[in-house]
């Protein structure tokens, strides 16, 4: 197990500049994930902490000792691929015991290790196959077992999940997470998939453009956003921005103007200057149907979505899209006319230009 | 009525243009059909007059009308080979050479492959195409330049002249093969083998070289065959009799022990032939699939 410390990161391809000086610590034991959007820097930085590459700028240390310059065997991480990677002309076994070989331990040490990685990972009846004769769960599986038996500082998971379909994704991702408690050892886990981050990691690190747009534990992305760019990408769907102009009115009342006719509340904690263009935002699941109040307005429903346990109902607001999420059952169909009500305490505001959450 | 003739006529005309177009498929096939079985005719004319030849008593050598199956076949000739020492011995120099050129051919060739394939270097197409302008000189221009090498390395008259020539030659064809074979593994995969502690060569021998297999196989098959094939180099680097491989020691006896033995001569080439057609029908598979790696890669 170790700690991560990266400061002042910096790498460049060419002219172009894939990570922007990023800083992050990671605590020995934690599971941390590197979410965003594709080209945003994540593997690369998995990489770089890896050894695979070369940061342009900034160091990385493991343990509180620098790893600039350090072959990936002098690191001692281990990392599971996205395609997973297996040696091919290895059965299982082999591809499991390979750097265990390669570190030249006692053959008694190899067999047990391995023997023991395998039958955590449901893998016993499988060590004399070959990759091409086990199913993607299984290749996972192996790929897993791989990195465990070397019982390293630091495990990378350079999005270890996304070949796999959506119901074994969900039972892995359960297992991988289970297996973190089990070993406890500093996990750095990147994806796309901001679900897989929120349920599986202890802080989420989400970049764009190759900075860090936030860090924090899952919920905290969630509830406390610090711009539209990380209030849209975390959840799906992400939050409602509405764009409109700030209206001071009597009474020390604030308000959003989206259009002529519709003008939305604004929870008196929330003091932005008069006239400011701002984007009016709220989750799904904080928009109720039916309830009928001074907050609520009527829409058109445009689209209805049931997927069992809940449902998502669209409409337009002053010609801008609008989602709630409803967990009852609903029995609106599309052209139906229904009451929508806000959750006034949920509603975040952010600047119109910036993007930046105002508090 | 009008309206019917003008729509038979279209129709006539279609029927014209659909002919015509099968006419022309028949005649492209009918003509790939003769330039196949003509091709093959010509390829295999002289080694089914070899053989008929090898079956051939020494009077139904000369018979006139000429017999493809001789009357009296007989398979003495082809046993004479196996107890005739010189032609053994050059069957086993050339195997020794063949399998030497090989492993060194190949084992080079992996290496240089290698480093074309992983290695991102602007060079590496001007490399590559040294490789390839080697295989366009004239053997005769290069051997001159190998002879004064091997005078100054003292290596004339011993199989490692044969050797180095031979790896000469079919080097630029090995790392052609070999760099195909090369490019389609996932760098992912070495990758994995890198962050589980292995060093570069480590991952050379224990992950890329078993994964190429048949690449392997292919080019060393080539060059085997190549190296079993060549005479000139025999020739020229082998002044020894006993020394010689098959090809130079063949060409020398027919002008000495076989003058006119035309059964016997025969018998013996076909016996030299066998090795060669065991090996490329035995690994066809796995010479085609190394020859023609890549050729799909999207």
């Amino acid at each position: 197990m170790a700690s991560v410390t990266i400061s002042g990161l910096k790498k460049k391809f060419g002219n172009q500049e894939v990570l922007r000086g990023v800083d992050i610590s990671v605590a020995d034991g934690e599971f941390v994930a590197l979410v965003g959007p594709s080209g945003c820097g994540k593997s690369t930085l998995l990489r770089i902490i890896a050894g695979l590459e070369e940061g342009t700028n900034g160091e990385i240390k493991i343990d509180g000792k620098s790893v600039n310059g350090l072959v990936p065997k002098q690191r001692d991480v281990a990392m599971v691929f996205q395609n997973y990677a297996l040696y091919p002309h290895m059965n299982v076994k082999k591809n499991m015991s390979f750097s265990l070989r390669i570190r030249r331990l006692p053959e008694d040490e190899i067999g047990g290790r391995v023997t023991t990685a395998g039958s955590s990972l449901g893998l016993d009846e499988l060590m004399h196959r070959y990759p091409r004769e086990l199913s993607g769960g299984q290749r996972q599986r192996v790929a897993m077992g791989r990195a465990i038996v070397r019982a390293p500082r630091l495990f990378l998971f350079d999005e270890p999940l996304s070949n796999l379909d959506a119901r074994l994704r969900i039972e892995m991702r359960a297992e991988l997470k289970a297996l973190h408690n089990r070993l406890k050892t500093t996990s750095i886990y990147v994806t796309h998939d901001q679900v897989e981050a929120m349920t599986m990691a202890d802080r989420i690190v989400l970049m764009r453009d190759g900075k860090i747009e936030q860090i924090g534990k899952p919920i905290e992305l969630y509830d406390d956003p610090k711009n539209t760019f990380v209030a849209t990408f975390m959840g799906s769907p992400g939050m409602i921005l509405v764009d409109g102009i700030v209206k001071h009115g009597r009474k020390d009342e604030i308000s959003v103007k989206i259009s002529d006719d519709v003008t939305l509340q604004l929870p008196s904690h929330l003091r932005p200057k008069d006239g400011q263009r701002v984007k009016y935002g709220i989750r799904p699941e904080h928009i109720e149907i039916g309830d009928e109040s001074s907050k609520s307005f009527v829409g058109k429903v445009d689209l209805v979505e049931p997927t069992g346990a809940e449902t998502f109902i669209y409409t337009a607001l002053a010609g801008q899209k609008i989602c709630a999420r409803s967990n009852k059952r609903v029995k609106l169909v599309v052209g139906d006319t229904a009451k929508f009500t806000l959750n006034l305490d949920k509603v975040l505001i952010f600047d119109s230009s910036s993007g930046e959450r105002i508090q | 009525m009008s309206e019917i003739s003008g729509l038979k006529k279209t129709n006539q005309v279609g029927n014209r243009a659909i002919d015509v177009a099968r006419l022309n498929r028949l005649l492209a096939k009918g003509m790939l059909y003769f330039v196949a079985v003509g091709s093959v005719v010509i390829l295999l004319s002289p080694i089914v007059w070899m053989l008929s030849t090898a079956i051939k008593t020494p009077s139904d050598v000369f018979a006139y009308p000429p017999m493809l199956i001789p009357e009296k076949p007989t398979f003495d000739n082809l046993a004479a080979q196996f107890s005739n020492g010189k032609v053994l011995r050059f069957m086993f120099n050339s195997a020794w050479v063949g399998v030497l050129t090989a492993i060194v051919s190949c084992g080079s060739a992996a290496g240089v492959a290698y480093a074309l394939s992983r290695y991102k270097l602007i060079a590496n197409q001007y490399i590559l195409l040294f490789f390839m302008s080697a295989m366009a000189f004239p053997l005769p221009m290069m051997m001159i330049s190998m002879y004064s090498i091997f005078v100054d390395l003292s290596l004339l008259n011993t199989y490692w002249s044969l050797v180095l020539g031979h790896t000469i030659v079919t080097m630029p064809v090995a790392v052609w093969i070999l760099k195909n074979f090369f490019d389609q593994i996932p760098i992912e995969i070495e990758e994995a083998a890198f962050v589980d502690g292995a060093s570069r060569f480590q991952i050379f021998i224990h992950v890329v070289l078993p994964m190429t297999r048949p690449g392997l196989a292919a080019s060393a098959i080539y060059v085997f065959i190549t190296s079993w094939n060549e005479m000139l180099f025999g020739l020229t680097f082998i002044s020894d009799s006993e020394m010689r491989p098959l090809p130079s020691g063949i060409s020398a006896m027919f002008l000495s022990d076989f003058q006119g033995d035309w059964q016997n001569l025969m018998a013996m080439a076909t016996v030299v032939s066998i090795p060669v057609m065991l090996i490329f029908f035995l690994f066809q598979k796995s010479f085609l699939k190394g020859v023609t790696a890549g050729a799909l890669k999207g």
